[in-house]
């Protein structure tokens, strides 16, 4: 009786069982890397927006506080959009025939809103709420990043649910004397540990970690 | 074959299984998300005309409005000057501005005015209230310095009522701040006039003998480091406010540290309306 198989196959059957060992801890890696990768969550992507405002120009260079037009962010849930009337309070003087402009003029005109394309997107099974956060030391740039750098708007790290668990697990690394959490470029005097530790004290910051906290 | 094709058919399953964004996206309207069921696509519903929001009633004048109960400026009517003209007819055309505060203010309401001023007035106003804002600097209309006369001189009600209707260039902040602070605002423009224009018993010490420039600001130009421009223009800006100097070494008018301005207008109490005046401290 001839031999079925060459001596070749030896090798076929060794890399066969260690693609098989290997294939599930590799899709697995796979699925989970997948996910929180900035290919999925378009982390320090920015997308294109109606008009290509820049807080770089308006932040950085102008100075505005964050709360010149994102108002609500003090009392409410969503930080809130400007309306075009006050984008038209500066704009219908400075660079008023401005092409890139055209949206929010006819928006104004036309009593509609400027379409914007939400940046910071959580998924509609969380809720938050901006007002507690910046209440309690929680700094603009912790989550969104220093937007008086950025030219066009980008979520510069994925809002995933371990990048909350992070902050709600260890809340002394980042929390900020709440009379500073609208600066862009606040550093902590001293050592940021033991300054993170006396704020936790001070605001009475809890590590809420419940499902049933954010997934309501 | 059977068996393959369900092998492929449940790996399918599970690859499309991570893809599912519906618990992402759920069919419920994120505030200010686009609905297009309404013909200008907005979920946030303007209010509807003619209607009252619960609590929104306003039925107080005084501190809504910044125009008091009744009438208690005469009218000029032979006015001697271009400004009491325009006073006269500004009393003509309307019901007379508040010259007292709605609520005792207090210490709490200095440090609200402050924040509230510096985010929404400094821009164009500067911290100082020079008119030399940074976005007055890029080339927006320069509005008044409140250091001037007319408006050292003008009621209360009038700078709520410009917040709150706007003038000139500027745009009504009727959406942006609430009442409360309009005046918490109105009471931190009357620190920072005092800080620019006092006279104080007693000159301190050490006060350079020159005169302080009054700000003003360059012609518009191309910038080099838009970033280090406003921190140096607001550094001045807080020099400004955090020293003493001379304005006016004749007649013995100084700029003093605004915080000093604070106290002494705690100290000499801001006009309250008479029907709040009585009850002493907090709101």
């Amino acid at each position: 009786m001839p031999q079925i198989l060459p001596p070749s196959a030896n090798l076929a059957v060794r890399l066969a069982l260690v693609g098989a060992l290997g294939a599930g801890p590799a899709l697995l890696w796979l699925f989970s890397s997948l996910g929180g990768s900035s290919w999925v969550t378009r982390a320090g992507e920015a997308p294109v927006q109606p008009v290509p405002f820049s807080h770089k120009l308006h932040v950085g260079g102008l100075g505005l506080d964050c709360r010149h037009c994102h108002w609500w962010v003090e009392t409410g849930a969503v930080a809130g959009m400007p309306s075009a009337k006050t984008c038209m309070h500066c704009h219908a003087q400075v660079f008023s025939d401005a092409a890139p402009l055209e949206p929010v003029r006819s928006a104004f005109d036309g009593d509609r809103s400027i379409e914007w394309v939400r940046v910071a997107d959580l998924p509609d099974f969380v809720s938050f709420d901006h007002s507690i956060h910046v209440r309690k030391g929680f700094a603009c740039v912790t989550c969104h990043g220093r937007v008086d750098l950025m030219p066009l708007t980008e979520q510069p790290v994925a809002m995933t649910m371990r990048w909350c668990l992070d902050c709600h697990r260890n809340p002394e690394r980042y929390a900020w004397p709440v009379e500073q959490v609208f600066r862009m470029d606040w550093q902590p005097e001293g050592d940021p540990v033991a300054l993170g530790r006396r704020l936790v004290r001070e605001y009475g910051l809890r590590r809420p970690t419940d499902c049933s906290f954010c997934h309501r | 074959m059977k068996f393959r094709a369900s092998v492929v058919a449940c790996a399918l399953a599970l690859l499309a299984g991570g893809c599912r964004r519906e618990m992402y996206d759920q069919p419920r309207l994120e505030p200010m998300e686009r609905f297009e069921f309404f013909a200008d696509r907005r979920s946030l519903r303007p209010q509807p005309p003619g209607t009252v929001a619960r609590g929104r009633l306003l039925e107080d004048r005084h501190l809504y409005t910044g125009y008091s109960e009744q009438a208690k400026q005469p009218v000029e009517l032979f006015p001697t000057s271009e400004e009491a003209l325009e006073r006269t007819l500004a009393r003509l055309a309307g019901p007379p501005l508040a010259e007292s505060f709605p609520f005792a203010i207090t210490r709490r309401h200095f440090a609200r005015g402050r924040e509230r001023f510096e985010i929404f007035c400094a821009p164009c106003h500067g911290l100082a209230g020079y008119g030399d804002g940074m976005v007055v600097r890029r080339g927006f209309r320069r509005p008044p310095s409140y250091h001037i006369e007319r408006l050292r001189q003008a009621p209360v009600g009038h700078f709520f009522d410009v917040i709150s209707r706007g003038i000139g260039a500027m745009d009504d902040f009727a959406d942006r701040i609430p009442p409360e602070d309009r005046w918490a605002i109105v009471a931190w423009l009357r620190a920072l006039q005092l800080s620019q224009w006092a006279r104080l018993p007693e000159i301190p010490a050490g006060i350079p003998p020159a005169r302080a420039p009054t700000p003003e600001i360059p012609p518009v130009r191309l910038q080099r480091d838009p970033p280090a421009e406003l921190a140096q223009v607001q550094a001045e800006q807080r020099a400004r406010l955090g020293s003493y100097g001379w304005i006016d070494p004749e007649k013995k008018i100084l700029h003093i540290p605004v915080e000093r301005a604070v106290e002494l207008l705690l100290e000499a109490g801001l006009p309250v309306r008479a029907s709040v005046a009585g009850k002493a401290g907090e709101r």
